[in-house]
């Protein structure tokens, strides 16, 4: 509850309308409450946003003098005297207009059999109304009529379609001849140097396809023969060392066979001097 | 500076003038008008927002305070006594104008609260000059908002004054400034407008 604003004392601090106790003890609380500070910094500013209106400056107004009749205030107060009156001159050249007009259109209000009829020039009395079968009648023969009219209109456009088509058919073939006959007539004596030109074309081209072909196949042969001879080197130094581990193992079979003909032999003398002894 | 003082010492004493024009001293009643008018169209022009409608307000002030004047008792209260006249005419205008406005079928909602004068495209070009954006808003709150911010805000009037004016506490002149000044702030947020350019006083 103590935090609760007191509007009446914020506002009056705001504008300056504290005394003087009244004010430091408001800025104490200011000081010791935070919500009380936003609130006086929200007001503050949306007062601060009202001072970029100002006010507008004016001409001075025809000030009222008594004798001036044309000033603000006499202009308006004599007003109401004559209001009514022009109200009535008003309505009554209005009605002049109006009635002025009527004449001149010799305009007409008639009301016959519960209807109301406004008309201008002479006015017409109705006809008598048709009946029922003159109706379908009229209908009849204006729809067998428009009926007639437009077969007439359709047959005429389907023959001036058939001329046109017609006629672009023959001018289309007369154009296809003409492109046909310019074809032919092309000169022997063009065909025969094209021709020959094209062959020599060829052959060179022929020539040099061939030069190309011989001269992969030689590098082909050559890195084959290179590769061959290269396989046989490597074939060689692998038997070469297959014969030569051989070789090494069978020494070495022969110096064990020897140490152990020694060890027998020793052995034998061993036992026969022994048995000698 | 020193004409703005004289008017507002001569304003201080204009009881004298009102006796006078209440006597049927038409040359006080002059002066009178002199005096008040640019007061009165300025109170007119932030309630409207329009230069127009200010004036038209301004003169029927006017016509009202020469034909009511011999009807003032209290020539010290002619401050109020002649605001309140503005305020009653300008909300007769507004009435008039929401009126105009309910017949025309194509007429927004927004157009219908603001006069035309708002809708010119040489108001469009001046929009966003911070005074007529703060003036637009203005014209956003409540009548009595409005009402009561102008009058302690631009006429200077006590809370005591605008308290009689309007016929209400001072408690409640006092908490509707207060809630003006919230909805004031709240708008001046959301239309994002800088307060810090602005300085304080004139």
């Amino acid at each position: 509850m103590e935090n609760k604003i007191n509007i009446s004392e914020l506002i009056d601090y705001l504008y300056g309308d504290l005394t003087q106790l009244e004010k430091e003890a408001f800025e104490e609380k200011l000081r010791s409450n935070p919500d009380l500070r936003k609130e006086f910094e929200e007001l503050s500013a949306a007062r601060k946003g009202l001072s970029s209106m100002e006010d507008r400056e004016i001409m001075d107004p025809f000030v009222f003098q008594a004798g001036y009749k044309n000033s603000l205030v006499n202009k308006t107060i004599n007003r109401p005297r004559y209001m009514a009156a022009r109200y009535m001159v008003a309505i009554a050249a209005s009605l002049a207009i109006f009635f002025l007009a009527g004449y001149l259109t010799r305009a007409t209000i008639s009301f016959d059999d519960g209807s109301t009829r406004f008309s201008f020039g002479n006015s017409h009395s109705p006809e008598k109304p048709l009946s029922r079968e003159e109706i379908t009648g009229l209908i009849r023969n204006e729809v067998a009529g428009n009926n007639q009219a437009l077969a007439g209109q359709l047959k005429a456009s389907e023959a001036s379609f058939r001329q046109v088509l017609n006629e672009h058919a023959r001018m289309q073939e007369a154009e296809i001849r003409k492109l046909i006959t310019s074809y032919t007539t092309a000169k022997n004596e063009e065909i025969d140097v094209f021709l020959a030109q094209l062959q020599k074309d060829n052959r060179n081209l022929v020539n040099e396809y061939m030069e190309q072909a011989s001269a992969r196949q030689q590098a082909y042969v050559q890195n084959l023969l290179v590769s061959f001879s290269d396989y046989l080197q490597q074939q060689r130094n692998q038997d070469l060392q297959r014969i030569q581990s051989s070789l090494v193992t069978l020494k070495e079979s022969q110096d064990q066979q020897k140490l152990r003909t020694s060890e027998i032999l020793t052995s034998i003398i061993t036992t026969m001097n022994t048995q000698n002894n | 500076m020193i004409t703005e003082t004289l008017q507002e010492i001569a304003m201080m004493h204009i009881d004298g003038l009102v006796i006078r024009a209440r006597n049927g001293d038409q040359k006080a009643f002059g002066k009178i008008m002199g005096l008040w008018f640019k007061r009165i169209y300025n109170f007119s022009n932030k309630y409207f927002g329009d230069h127009d409608l200010a004036m038209e307000t301004t003169q029927k002030t006017f016509i009202a305070v020469y034909h009511n004047i011999r009807k003032l008792q209290d020539p010290a209260k002619f401050k109020t006594w002649i605001y309140k006249i503005a305020w009653n005419q300008c909300h007769e205008e507004e009435r008039r104008i929401n009126r105009k406005n309910w017949f025309s079928l194509f007429t927004s909602p927004e157009a219908r609260n603001m006069p035309e004068y708002f809708m010119t495209p040489d108001k469009e070009m001046h929009v966003k000059e911070i005074g007529d954006l703060v003036s637009d808003i203005l014209k956003t709150l409540p009548e009595e908002q409005k009402t009561i911010i102008i009058l302690k805000e631009y006429e200077g009037l006590k809370f005591r004054e605008i308290a009689e004016m309007l016929g209400i506490s001072e408690n409640t002149a006092k908490s509707r400034m207060y809630y003006a000044l919230k909805s004031l702030r709240k708008s001046i947020e959301e239309n994002n407008i800088d307060i810090n350019s602005l300085l304080y006083g004139k």
